[in-house]
């Protein structure tokens, strides 16, 4: 990454994302969500999907929104970004609909449908014109292209078998460190994983190939043939 | 970050390394070929399907209809119709000519309209009905032996692209395969400006269209597809840590026949810049289209290294004013040492110049007078078609 990119987006959480940058990345990724089709998008694939960006955006170089997540049993979170979807539905960039109220084991909780509101999407394509949220576009578009044959499955799945989320021996309420104040090259298990399609092969995966894999890889965990 | 790869038992975390030997090995062949954010990404699995439909129906009578909704979850969700889960390549069967399917992107789900079409215009006026004759469409009419991909819908049918599904595949790539190949790519689509592929704002005043190099490899690419996704993947812009590669071919590992790799990366030399306005274009100098060519070999020899390729193709694609080599012979001797096939294609900005210069040639042979028809069409081979090797 560019010196230029990592004052642009903020390099990993550490240094924090502004509130403009993270909802610029947000709009990037509904953008790439909505180029590729998949929106709208409910809640809880929306947070799983932006988790698994978070996992695999050393693959591509760039930064996540954030490199870490508090493991609950509703699955991957992010409370800061839901701040900002929600200011985002305000400002009237993003649209949110069949809004609903929902209990479960764990309490009350909501739902609803999230895409992009036409006005959301022209700032989305003027984000694009920073050099350095083009290529998260690159990245979230890809991503979002491997997940959405696999969207039914895909929230039951980051649970059960992403590798960075299904660490044994932790637990509900534990936070995941996968590059915060640890080297993704060696505790962002995703990210490794992806690393390790390549071994013994006579021609390298591509970066945007070992996303795709990844997602299939989700599917076959501990599933054998 | 890390570069190497990483031994599967040592991934750590909750990693399944069975998984991840498992997953590389089966999905290798089934990866996308096409950027997600590439125009022609839905045509990446269609094409894989379409051509496998094709061989099975090529005398059916009536045309087959894919559908692509920009957003697919809203139109799906109330369309009327059959439904079908994992619309798979080898779900060909699962096709039926007169039939409009309506998919998603990866078509991974697809919604079949019952009613039957037997022409195009009634396939317009179907899609239409259904509010759909603006989203992006590929219509097969297996008696023309090719489909047709309408990206803005068929409500605008100027901006489509021919997909030739007939074309004989190989599971063999080889110099000669790729010249052959090339060779007719070059007459059938880009030859003269009515040959396909727009190239040209002002074909008369030399002005390319805005990323007439762009254009040039997504008909290349599909093309290519269609003669060698049988024993082959087919990418294009494939991320490699020295660059994007144009189109790479390499052997499916499913396919144990499949042999040989090529990679072709495609520069276009011009005499105009763009402009919308093609009168108000600018000379593009000649200086440009050199530092071109050298950027060209040298990607091409990176790359082609870099993915294990037996064959490293520089195509140049020839927009400018004077058909003349010239510009080619300085960078011959570099092209043999790297190892690069260097070929270029003369772009005609006119059917009448083509045909001038094929009887030019022609004339100018040695014994051109006294050659019968069978040994002039053979000695003529590429010479015909306007190449320089």
């Amino acid at each position: 990454m560019t010196a230029s990119a990592e004052v642009t987006l903020g390099f990993r959480a550490r240094t924090a994302f502004a509130n403009e940058q993270r909802q610029a990345w947000l709009l990037t990724l509904f953008g790439a969500a909505d180029r590729v089709g998949i929106l709208p998008l409910g809640l809880t694939r929306l947070h799983h999907l932006i988790y698994i960006a978070n996992c695999l955006a050393p693959a591509y170089d760039i930064a996540g929104l954030d490199q870490t997540v508090l493991k609950g049993r509703r699955g991957p979170f992010y409370p800061q970004v839901q701040w900002d979807l929600d200011e985002l539905v305000v400002r009237g960039l993003v649209e949110m609909s069949r809004f609903e109220i929902t209990e479960d084991a764990a309490g009350v909780w909501f739902n609803a449908d999230y895409s992009l509101d036409p006005r959301g999407l022209r700032v989305s394509n003027q984000v694009l014109h920073i050099p350095a949220y083009l290529e998260v576009f690159d990245y979230l578009s890809e991503l979002s292209a491997a997940f959405e044959p696999y969207a039914d499955r895909f929230v039951e799945r980051v649970r059960a078998a992403d590798a960075n989320y299904s660490i044994p021996g932790t637990v509900d309420g534990m936070l995941l460190d996968f590059g915060e104040w640890v080297e993704p090259s060696e505790r962002n298990f995703a990210y490794r994983t992806t690393l390790s399609f390549d071994y013994q092969r006579p021609q390298p995966f591509s970066r945007r190939d070992r996303l795709h894999l990844y997602i299939r890889y989700l599917l076959r965990v501990g599933r054998r043939g | 970050m890390v570069s190497s790869p990483i031994d599967p038992a040592l991934v750590g975390g909750g990693s399944d390394a069975a998984a991840i030997e498992l997953t590389a090995e089966a999905e290798a062949s089934s990866l996308p070929s096409v950027p997600a954010t590439s125009e022609i990404a839905p045509l990446d699995p269609a094409l894989d399907l379409l051509v496998r439909w094709f061989r099975a129906n090529a005398d059916a009578l009536s045309p087959l209809t894919l559908v692509f909704p920009r957003a697919p979850r809203a139109v799906l969700e109330h369309l009327q119709g059959v439904r079908h889960r994992a619309f798979k390549p080898d779900a060909h069967h699962l096709l039926r000519a007169g039939r409009v399917f309506v998919c998603s992107r990866s078509l991974g789900e697809a919604v079949e309209n019952d009613a039957d079409f037997s022409s195009a215009s009634d396939v317009f006026t179907g899609l239409e009905a259904l509010g759909l004759a603006q989203e992006p469409t590929i219509i097969v009419i297996p008696a023309q032996g090719s489909a047709y991909w309408y990206p803005s819908g068929m409500s605008t049918p100027d901006e489509h692209r021919t997909l030739p599904l007939s074309v004989a595949g190989t599971a063999v790539v080889s110099e000669s395969v790729i010249d052959s190949f090339l060779d007719l790519h070059y007459n059938q689509h880009l030859k003269t400006p009515m040959a396909g592929t727009k190239v040209w704002e002002d074909a008369s005043l030399y002005v390319p269209v805005l990323q007439a190099e762009k254009a040039v490899q997504y008909d290349l690419w599909i093309a290519a597809k269609t003669a060698f996704a049988a024993s082959h993947r087919v990418r294009l812009e494939d991320p490699t840590p020295a660059g994007r590669t144009d189109v790479l071919i390499t052997n499916r590992p499913d396919v144990s026949e499949a042999r040989g790799a090529a990679l072709l990366e495609l520069k276009v030399l011009r005499s105009m810049h763009h402009h919308v306005d093609p009168r108000r274009a600018k000379a593009f100098p000649e200086s440009e289209n050199r530092a071109g060519i050298e950027k060209g070999l040298s990607q091409a020899h990176s790359y082609g290294n870099e993915q294990g390729c037996d064959l490293t193709f520089l195509c140049l694609f020839d927009m400018r004013k004077d058909n003349s080599d010239e510009i080619v012979a300085p960078f011959r001797p570099n092209a043999l040492s790297l190892g690069v096939l260097l070929r270029r294609y003369f772009l005609f900005a006119s059917s009448d110049a083509a045909r001038a210069s094929d009887t030019a040639r022609v004339l100018s042979e040695p014994g051109a007078a006294e050659s019968t028809p069978g040994r002039g069409k053979s000695g003529r081979g590429k010479r015909r078609s306007g190449k320089k090797g």
